[in-house]
Formats: C-alpha cells, sequence, structure tokens
C-alpha cells in the first residue's frame, strides 16, 4: 500500500520498461507495452485522483543534500499526467493498429517516446530545479532525436535543427539554475522559493529573463518559436503529434508553476506573460493565414493555441487558470487527432500540400470528418470541449472586467476559422479538375487505426456536453497552482 | 435500408413541430462554473419555432429525392437540433450554442452544393463567425454587468455600457439578417447552396436573425428608447434601425432587379424584404411588431414557396438565368401558379396576407408619424413589383430559349407537394388575417408585454387606422379571377386566330423558332440611366472585402518572414532580445 501510493512510479515505470527494450524485442511486445505502459499509469493516476484530493504526494529521495529528487504530486500535476498518460497511450494505439513506417514501430521510437512521456511527467512533478533540468534535457534529447528517425533530409534536418535550439534553450536555463543556486544555495523550489525575494532586484530580473527566454523558446512563445514550424514540417505528423500534445504542456507548466511558485508577487510576471501569450497567438493566426502545408498549417495553429493558454494562465485568475488547464488538455486532444489524420493523409496522398488534397473528403470521409470535428474543436465552437473552455477563459476575464484579451480571443479565433474553414473547403472541393489523378498512390488504411481518432472525438464531445465532469479536478488543479503559501507551507513542513 | 433512412429523416424533420406540440416543463443542464443551461418555449420563440415547424418538413422533402445521402441528412438534423436549442434557450450560452451549431452545420450543408466555391463559401462562413463572435463579445459584456447569463433586462447599466452592448448585439443579428452592407455573403450563399437548401437559409435561417432582433429591446431596461434618447417622438436608436431597414430593403430590390440569376434574384428580394421586418422592430409599437411577425411568417410562406418552386424548375430545366427559360407555363402549371401565388405574396398585394404585413406596417410607420420613412417604404415595395414581374414573366411566358426549357416537364413529386400545400397556407392566410393575428401573433406581443392587436372577426383585420376584410376580398378577386379565366377559356378559339407567337416583326426581321426571343432579358439594365438608381447598382462592397482578404494575407506573409528556415537567425534573434530586454530592465531599474 505504501508502495502503491509513491508518485515514482510514473517516472520508475516507463524509464524500466524503456531500458528492457530488448526483452520486449525478442518476446515481441513492443507495440502492447507502449501502449499497456501509459495505460496503466493512467489508470493509476486516475485511481489517485481522491488521494491527492485529501493531500498532496510528496516524496523526498536524498541523494546528498542539497542534491536529491524530490516529488510533489499536486492536483495541478496529477491533470498534466493524467493527459501524458492518455496522449500516450492514444499515440501508441494509433502506431500500433495502424501501418505505421517501420521506422516508427522498432526498438529506438519505443524507447525514445518512453523517455518522452518519462521526461515530461518528470518535470511536472519534480519539486526541484536540477532535476527538473535533468527530465527537461530526457524530454529534450528523446524528441531530437524522435524527429530525425526518419533519416531522410527533411527529417535529419528537423533534427538537427531541434537539437541546435534546444540546446541553447537549455543552456539559458542552466544559467538561470546555476544563478539561483550561487544567490539562495538551495535547488528545492520551495527553499527557493521562500528564499527568492531576499535575491536582490538586478539578479531577480536577469534570472527571470533567463528562465523566460529557456523556457520561451521551449514553450514556443513569441518571439522564440521560430523554430516550430520546421521542426513540425520535418518531423512525422505522429511525432509532431507529442511535441504539441505532451512537450509543449509540459513546458507551460513548468514555466508557470516556476513563474507562480518563485513570485510572490504574480503582478510583475503578469503583464510580461499575456502580452507574450497575446503576440504569440495573434502572429502564429496570422501567418497560419497563408500556410501550404498541412503540418506547417497545424504547427502554427498550434502556437496560436499555446498563445492562448499562456494569456489566459498569465492572467492567473482561478476562472482563467482553470479554463486554461482544460484548454490544454482540449488542445492536446485535438491537436492528436489532427495530426493523426494528417498522418493518415500522408501515407494515403503521399503529400500534404493543399493543391495535393483537393476532393480528399469524398475518398477518406471518415479521417476528413474527423478533421472537421476537430477543426470545430480547435475554433471553439460548441458542442465541442473547446467552446467549453474557451468559454471558461473568457468567462474569467469578463468577471474581471478585462475586455482586451476577450477582443483579441475572438479575432484570433476569427482569423483561425478563415484558415480552417479554407482547407475544409479545399478537402470536400467537387471540381474533379482539381483533384490530382495520380497523387492517390498510398495503401488505402484499415478500420482499426479510426479507433483511437474516434475516441478522441468521443471525448472532445462527451467533454463538450458533459464538462462539469472534468470541473472539479480542474478548479482544484488551479487552486493548487496558484497557492503558493500552501505549497511552501506543505514542502517545507514536510522537510523538517 | 435507404427507405428506413429517409422516413426517419421525414420523423426529424418534424420535430420542431413536435416539440411545439409537446414541450412540457422547463429543461436545465448544468453546464460548469455555475453556468446552468435552461430551456423552455415561450410565446416568442414558440412563434419562431412554429416557421420552423412548418418550413423543416416542407423543406425536408424535396431533400429526400433521389440518392440517399447520409451525411445531409445528418448535417440538417443537427441544424434542426441547433435552431431548436436556439429558440429554447432562455440563457445566453444554450442561445450561443444553438447559434453555432446551427451556422456550422448549414455551413457543411452549403459545401455539399457543386456551385459552391472558395469564396462563396469562406464568405457564408466568416460573417457568420463574426456575428456569432459578435454576440459572445455582448454575451460577455452582458455577463460582466449583471454575472449571470440569463436572458432578461439588464438590472442597471450606464448608457453607454447599454449602447455598447446594443451594438455588438445588434451587430450580431443586422449580420445574420443580411442587411446592408453587411450584406454581402446572403447572394452568394443562396446562390450556392444546394436549391432546395436555399429555400431553408431565405425562410427560416434569416428569421433567427429576427428573432435576435425582437429579443434585443427586452435586454434593456426602457427597450430601444433608453439607448439614444428620442427622436421625432420616437426612440432614437429604433429611428436609426428603421432607416437601416429602409435602405436595405431599397438598394436590395434595385439589385434584385439587375439580376439575371433567379436564385440570386430571389436572395437580393429575401434581403429586402427582411429589411422592412427591420424597419418595423425599429419603430417598435405593438402594431408595428405585429406587422414584423406577420411580415416574418408571410415572408417564410412566401420564400419556401418560390424557393421550392425554382429549385423544381433547375431541377427540370438545367438552367438557372432568366434569359435561358421561357414559356413553361404550359409544361408546369403548377410551378407556375406556385410562382403566381408567391410573387402576389412578395408584393404585399391584396387579397394574399403579405398585404395584410404591409398594411400593418405602414399603418404603423402613419401612427408614429415617421412619414420620410413611409415614402421610402413605399418606393421599395413598389419597385419590387419590378422584380415579381421579371419572376413570373421571365420563366413561364415568352419563347423558350433553351432546348431544355422546351422539353421541360412537371417537377417530381417531392417537391409539388410543398409548393401545394403553401399555396394552400397562403390563401387560407389571406382569407383569414385576423384569425392568424389572435393565433399567433397577439400571444407573442402578450408575451413581450404589448398590446394584443386583436380582431374582431377571424376574416377581418382592424387597426385603428381602418382595416378590411379577407372573406369579401378574396371573394371578390376570386370572382374576378374566374371571370377572366373563364372569358380566356371561351374566347380561346378565337385568339388562336391571331397568329403563331413568333407572328411580331420589328425593323423589318421576322423572327424565327430559332432567334432567342425574350421578353425579360436586359431588365433592369435601363434602371442604370437613373442617375440614384446607377449609383446604388454600381457600388458593392464587394471590393472593400477583397481589400481586407488582401490586407490580411500581406500581413500574413510579412509577419511569415519572421519564421526563417535557418536556425542561426533564430538564437541570434533569442540573444539580442534577451540583451535588449535586460539592458531595458536594468536601465528601468536604475542601475
Amino acid at each position: 500500500m505504501e508502495l502503491q501510493l509513491t508518485p515514482v512510479w510514473f517516472i520508475a515505470l516507463p524509464l524500466l520498461v524503456a531500458f528492457a527494450s530488448p526483452l520486449w524485442v525478442r518476446l515481441q511486445l513492443l507495440m502492447p507495452l507502449l501502449f499497456a505502459v501509459p495505460l496503466l499509469l493512467l489508470v493509476l493516476a486516475i485511481s489517485l485522483v481522491p488521494v491527492v484530493r485529501a493531500a498532496p504526494l510528496l516524496e523526498t529521495i536524498v541523494i546528498a543534500p542539497p542534491l536529491g529528487i524530490h516529488l510533489h504530486l499536486d492536483a495541478a500535476a496529477l491533470v498534466m499526467l493524467i493527459l501524458f498518460n492518455l496522449a500516450g497511450a492514444l499515440m501508441a494505439a494509433f502506431l500500433w493498429l495502424g501501418d505505421t513506417e517501420p521506422y516508427l514501430r522498432g526498438r529506438q521510437p519505443f524507447i525514445l517516446i518512453m523517455l518522452l512521456i518519462t521526461g515530461c511527467t518528470g518535470m511536472v512533478l519534480t519539486g526541484d530545479l536540477f532535476n527538473l533540468y535533468v527530465f527537461l534535457e530526457i524530454a529534450g534529447v528523446s524528441a531530437y532525436a524522435l524527429s530525425a528517425l526518419r533519416r531522410d533530409r527533411g527529417a535529419l534536418e528537423a533534427g538537427l535543427k531541434y537539437l541546435i535550439i534546444g540546446s541553447v534553450a537549455a543552456v539559458f536555463f542552466l544559467f538561470a539554475v546555476v544563478l539561483i543556486y550561487l544567490q539562495t544555495g538551495q535547488l528545492n523550489m520551495a527553499a527557493v522559493a521562500s528564499d527568492f525575494a531576499g535575491i536582490p532586484a538586478p539578479m531577480q530580473a536577469l534570472i527571470g529573463l533567463l528562465l523566460l527566454v529557456g523556457l520561451g523558446i521551449k514553450a514556443e512563445l513569441f518571439p522564440f518559436n521560430f523554430w516550430v514550424p520546421d521542426i513540425y514540417r520535418g518531423s512525422d505528423p505522429a511525432t509532431a503529434a507529442l511535441f504539441s500534445g505532451i512537450l509543449v504542456k509540459a513546458f507551460i507548466f513548468v514555466l508557470f508553476h516556476l513563474v507562480f511558485l518563485l513570485l510572490a508577487d504574480p503582478d510583475v510576471a503578469r503583464a510580461w506573460l499575456m502580452g507574450l501569450g497575446a503576440l504569440t497567438m495573434l502572429v502564429a493566426e496570422l501567418v497560419a493565414l497563408r500556410q501550404q502545408d498541412l503540418r506547417r498549417m497545424l504547427a502554427y495553429s498550434s502556437l496560436g493555441q499555446v498563445g492562448l493558454i499562456v494569456l489566459a494562465l498569465g492572467f492567473a485568475s482561478e476562472a482563467t487558470t482553470a479554463g486554461a488547464l482544460f484548454h490544454m488538455v482540449n488542445h492536446t486532444l485535438v491537436k492528436l487527432l489532427l495530426f493523426f489524420v494528417a498522418a493518415l493523409m500522408l501515407r494515403r496522398v503521399l503529400s500534404l500540400r493543399l493543391g495535393d488534397l483537393h476532393g480528399i473528403g469524398h475518398r477518406m470521409p471518415v479521417a476528413t470528418g474527423l478533421f472537421v470535428l476537430g477543426s470545430l474543436a480547435v475554433l471553439g465552437l460548441p458542442p465541442l470541449s473547446g467552446f467549453i473552455s474557451k468559454l471558461w477563459i473568457l468567462k474569467g476575464f469578463a468577471a474581471a472586467q478585462l475586455f482586451w484579451p476577450i477582443a483579441l480571443i475572438l479575432l484570433a479565433a476569427l482569423i483561425e476559422a478563415a484558415y480552417y474553414f479554407r482547407w475544409i473547403k479545399v478537402f470536400y472541393d467537387t471540381d474533379p479538375a482539381k483533384a490530382h489523378p495520380g497523387i492517390m498512390a498510398g495503401p488505402v488504411q484499415g478500420a482499426p487505426v479510426y479507433l483511437p481518432l474516434l475516441l478522441i472525438g468521443g471525448l472532445l464531445l462527451l467533454f463538450g456536453v458533459a464538462p462539469f465532469l472534468l470541473e472539479v479536478s480542474f478548479v482544484e488543479g488551479a487552486q493548487s497552482l496558484l497557492a503558493r503559501e500552501a505549497t511552501l507551507e506543505q514542502v517545507l513542513g514536510a522537510r523538517l | 435500408m435507404s427507405l428506413i433512412v429517409k422516413m426517419l429523416f421525414l420523423a426529424v424533420s418534424l420535430s420542431p413541430a413536435l416539440t411545439l406540440l409537446v414541450w412540457g416543463d422547463a429543461v436545465a443542464w448544468p453546464l460548469l462554473g455555475g453556468i446552468e443551461l435552461t430551456f423552455d418555449l415561450n410565446p416568442v420563440s414558440g412563434f419562431f419555432m412554429l416557421l420552423l415547424a412548418l418550413g423543416a418538413p416542407l423543406v425536408a422533402l424535396p431533400m429526400l429525392r433521389g440518392a440517399h445521402e447520409g451525411p445531409a441528412y445528418g448535417l440538417y438534423a443537427l441544424l434542426l437540433l441547433g435552431m431548436q436549442l436556439l429558440l429554447l434557450a432562455g440563457d445566453f450560452i444554450g442561445f450561443f450554442v444553438g447559434w453555432e451549431i446551427m451556422t456550422w452545420s448549414s455551413y457543411l450543408l452549403l459545401l455539399r452544393s457543386e456551385r459552391s466555391d472558395l469564396e462563396g463559401a469562406q464568405s457564408y462562413i466568416l460573417f457568420n463567425l463574426a456575428s456569432a463572435f459578435l454576440l459572445l463579445a455582448g454575451i460577455l459584456g452582458f455577463y460582466s454587468l449583471t454575472g449571470d447569463f440569463r436572458i432578461e433586462a439588464l438590472a442597471s447599466a450606464g448608457p453607454a455600457e447599454q449602447l455598447i452592448l446594443a451594438a455588438l448585439f445588434g451587430g450580431a443579428f443586422l449580420i445574420k439578417v443580411g442587411t446592408l452592407p453587411l450584406h454581402i455573403w446572403v447572394p452568394r450563399a443562396y446562390d450556392q447552396a444546394p436549391d432546395t437548401f436555399s429555400a431553408f437559409l431565405s425562410a427560416l435561417m434569416s428569421k433567427m436573425g429576427i428573432y435576435g432582433l425582437v429579443l434585443l429591446p427586452t435586454l434593456f431596461p426602457q427597450g430601444l428608447a433608453g439607448l439614444l434618447g428620442s427622436l421625432l417622438n420616437g426612440p432614437a436608436a429604433g429611428y436609426i434601425l428603421a432607416w437601416i431597414g429602409v435602405i436595405t430593403s431599397i438598394i436590395a430590390t434595385f439589385k434584385a432587379i439587375s439580376q439575371e440569376d433567379m436564385k440570386r434574384l430571389l436572395a437580393y428580394s429575401s434581403i429586402a424584404q427582411v429589411g422592412y421586418i427591420t424597419t418595423a422592430i425599429g419603430v417598435g409599437s405593438s402594431l408595428a411588431l405585429g406587422g414584423a411577425l406577420f411580415q416574418a411568417l408571410v415572408h417564410t410562406l412566401v420564400k419556401l414557396l418560390l424557393f421550392i418552386t425554382f429549385a423544381g424548375i433547375i431541377l427540370q430545366t438545367g438552367q438557372r438565368r432568366f434569359n435561358d427559360l421561357g414559356h413553361l407555363i404550359d409544361r408546369m402549371p403548377i410551378a407556375f401558379f406556385a410562382v403566381l401565388i408567391g410573387i402576389i405574396g412578395l408584393a404585399g398585394m391584396p387579397p394574399l396576407p403579405g398585404f395584410a404585413a404591409k398594411y400593418l406596417i405602414f399603418v404603423a410607420l402613419i401612427d408614429a408619424r415617421w412619414l420620410l420613412l413611409l415614402a421610402a417604404m413605399l418606393l421599395s415595395s413598389t419597385a419590387a413589383f419590378i422584380y415579381c414581374y421579371k419572376l413570373i414573366y421571365a420563366p413561364f411566358l415568352g419563347h423558350a430559349n433553351s432546348p431544355e426549357a422546351k422539353a421541360a416537364t412537371e417537377a417530381p413529386w417531392p417537391y409539388l407537394v410543398p409548393q401545394v400545400m403553401l399555396m394552400g397556407l397562403l390563401v387560407l392566410l389571406g382569407i383569414f388575417p385576423g384569425l392568424a393575428i389572435e393565433l399567433v401573433i397577439d400571444p407573442v406581443l402578450i408575451g413581450l408585454g404589448m398590446a394584443a392587436l386583436g380582431a374582431p372577426s377571424p376574416g377581418e383585420l382592424a387597426t385603428a387606422y381602418g382595416g378590411y376584410d379577407g372573406v369579401v376580398l378574396m371573394s371578390v378577386f376570386g370572382s374576378a379571377f374566374m371571370i377572366v379565366t373563364g372569358l380566356f377559356f371561351l374566347l380561346r378559339g378565337r385568339m388562336r386566330r391571331a397568329g403563331s407567337a413568333y407572328d411580331l416583326s420589328f425593323a423589318g426581321e421576322v423572327p424565327t423558332a430559332e432567334t432567342p426571343l425574350h421578353y425579360g432579358a436586359g431588365m433592369g439594365r435601363e434602371l442604370r440611366r437613373i442617375p440614384l438608381v446607377d449609383w446604388i447598382l454600381s457600388r458593392t462592397t464587394t471590393r472593400f472585402q477583397a481589400g481586407l482578404t488582401r490586407q490580411s494575407l500581406a500581413a500574413s506573409g510579412l509577419l511569415g518572414g519572421l519564421y526563417r528556415r535557418d536556425p542561426q537567425t533564430w538564437i541570434l534573434l533569442a540573444v539580442l532580445l534577451f540583451a535588449v530586454a535586460l539592458t531595458l530592465m536594468l536601465l528601468a531599474g536604475g542601475l
């Protein structure tokens, strides 16, 4: 019983399974395990909901003070854990059930996907800065390798570029960690947080900026997100789904976790984060208007949603934070769905350019129908769940009498509609003259591969019609994310 | 299998009628964060539900013809669901949910037409979403004032706040009803939609905007009067709204006259007719609102009739332009009568109920002493005769101008049944205008807290300025029609002796059967000689919208230039921005 309740399992299990991969190859259990491990952890995470509701789970493994592994599972982290493992299971099911490209089925992708999920889980769970850096690198390195898996020119270029920019981001972050350690002598986040106010103001600004640039690059904030479309375009769509669905969410979470924890007064960062979020959203949506490649379009749309989430989290009221957590979940589901559809179309048409996809809706009706469903959800149209989360965020702003974010969010949604509906119109084009005759070169996909997609579609509809099922989780997540004092007391109290 | 699906679909199309008949208590659905959706039927929404209940099965019937199309049926069912949610909603969130389901499901239905192009589809969805987002902004503004989403009068709000809310809501609903200059999506959509679905768009979906406009005054404590003060013994905001409606109807009428395509003409005529309703809502008295509701009812019936009839003609001939048709009166007599009844209703001529509706609106304008508006409205409703004439003359009389028009036969029964039913309904309403007022309109007026119009007898329409008896009127017109038709048939033999239809000549040329000869051709071209009308017809907002598109694409390209492909630029930018921000912060910090 004692063993069951520790959050270590969320990191240890995938790591163990990943390192034992030669065994799984021999037993031919790779794909089943890739699916089963996140599913098991998902079940574990859901079963922990009542426990965490009572009190956050803390776990400290001391190596040599001040170095140690400190894990902190509160309501917000639990939401992210459930999300990551759900996304991992869906991703595995998609790879398992379809006739996936061989480079996504072997031992390497197995290890890398496991490590990516572990890294993201670790970043969310960890309570000290050094481990945060370690997990950040684990997630980063597996992401670089994942994007280069295809081993053709585009994929290798994307992998290399990702490695370069990712390392720069990590350096910025590491500098910040070093400076914090020099100033406070602490690496535990709660301890750092209680000492942070004592650091001289210029040093605080420097650390803040280093963190902002480092995590801004990773969390895809404008003006540090110029790398995103290139990487998403070069990677396999299914991999891009992981980046957009899990990786970015983990970094956004880390960014705000640090902001809310370190700063006693969130007003300092509020203007910066809300401004960056709004800029990210508007710029990305505008640039997406002209995109001719589905992966690039989805990448910019992903940036736009990240901007919205940052804008909402940056405001740091309970309603907008809860809405933003909900929106993260929705966006992960939607982007998984859209990138999976893109992967299916790529396998069938061998191209994702707008001009080559004319009339595809008549040949792949289910996939295109799911794309429409996902588009409606990402645009925030009822009765899908995207509407509810957007409404929650907008309601939070309206209740605070702050109207400029409402105007910007609605404007961005309108621009977003302009390009999503343009793609939908092209998909359902009835003009046979525009359809490329020889382009349908790939094989027809079997029915089972649609199962995870249909499940996502069902979840989007369910959360849209009955959002009250999840409401408590998000509200508690938002409260635990914003409750700085309580967290400090729990952690520091527990250490004493 | 396909028959079962079709029967099921027909059953779904009857769902609004079922809702209207058996709706019981209010239903509540908790959403989250204290938002609870409530659904209930009240007299105002009941009126619009009645329109939907009438129209939905009549449009569904022609849709059933031919191969079964599962997706189209599903989307139509969703559309009906959305509209019912919208009408039943007792709170703004439910209203918005219904509004949006209606928007996207109708867009996806529109895409199923082979004629829809990128421009038309994009303008449809973007205008409608702009309308929806204005609505949402208004709803959030409302929420920020009241802390509640229920649709009810604002308890306390400053004049500026009321005005902003009215502008947001009004903008949303005016886009939906296709008011100028926000109408550009209407003719494109009605033109490009599947032919029977155009009937739904024009007859029923535009009425949802009207529903919103009717609700609008009830949101403010003093109605429209509280917004901008009063002008000419009436609310200034209402005066502006009325002028918006009248200008819309004048311009749309002239645009309609100059159209060469049947469905585009009907689309502009629809904009003009809904413009009258907007005007009447602007006047805001119970007489005017009665007229507005009556006009909404008549317009729904008439546009269903006309669009379904023309869909039948397009189905049978494959032609959509007036110049390619002609002489269908012998081949499609039922369609001829349908259009005849339709245009009489459209033009608002006695004895059909269009007259009653216009009469109420005119009387309301006289009652409000807004005589300039009355004159403008008379101008537009007189000019409407010209396009009505074109609607009957061009397809049915004159010479057949295409091989298809020479060989056409009457439309199949799924088109004819709605036509006959609608004709019957229009004639009945013409005979019993008082009944319609008692049964349909007065409950709405009472529900809105206004004086009921009342009617002394089912056949009579009565106002303080006089009225008329529908039974008498219909008997007179009916007997006159009978006598003329009888005389025509009696003298038929002798009239034939006049010669062939080609027995006319001018400038020494005698046309043959091959010569395209169409009296309606080029009709409306002469209008351009009139200075003001020429100015109206040559203006279009297409260019403004094309410019807007171009500008956003240019901005997109400009910003897209930031997303360069080389990592060194990314790093350089990140480091530079870091340095600049640090410098600025340190300078601002005084260190």
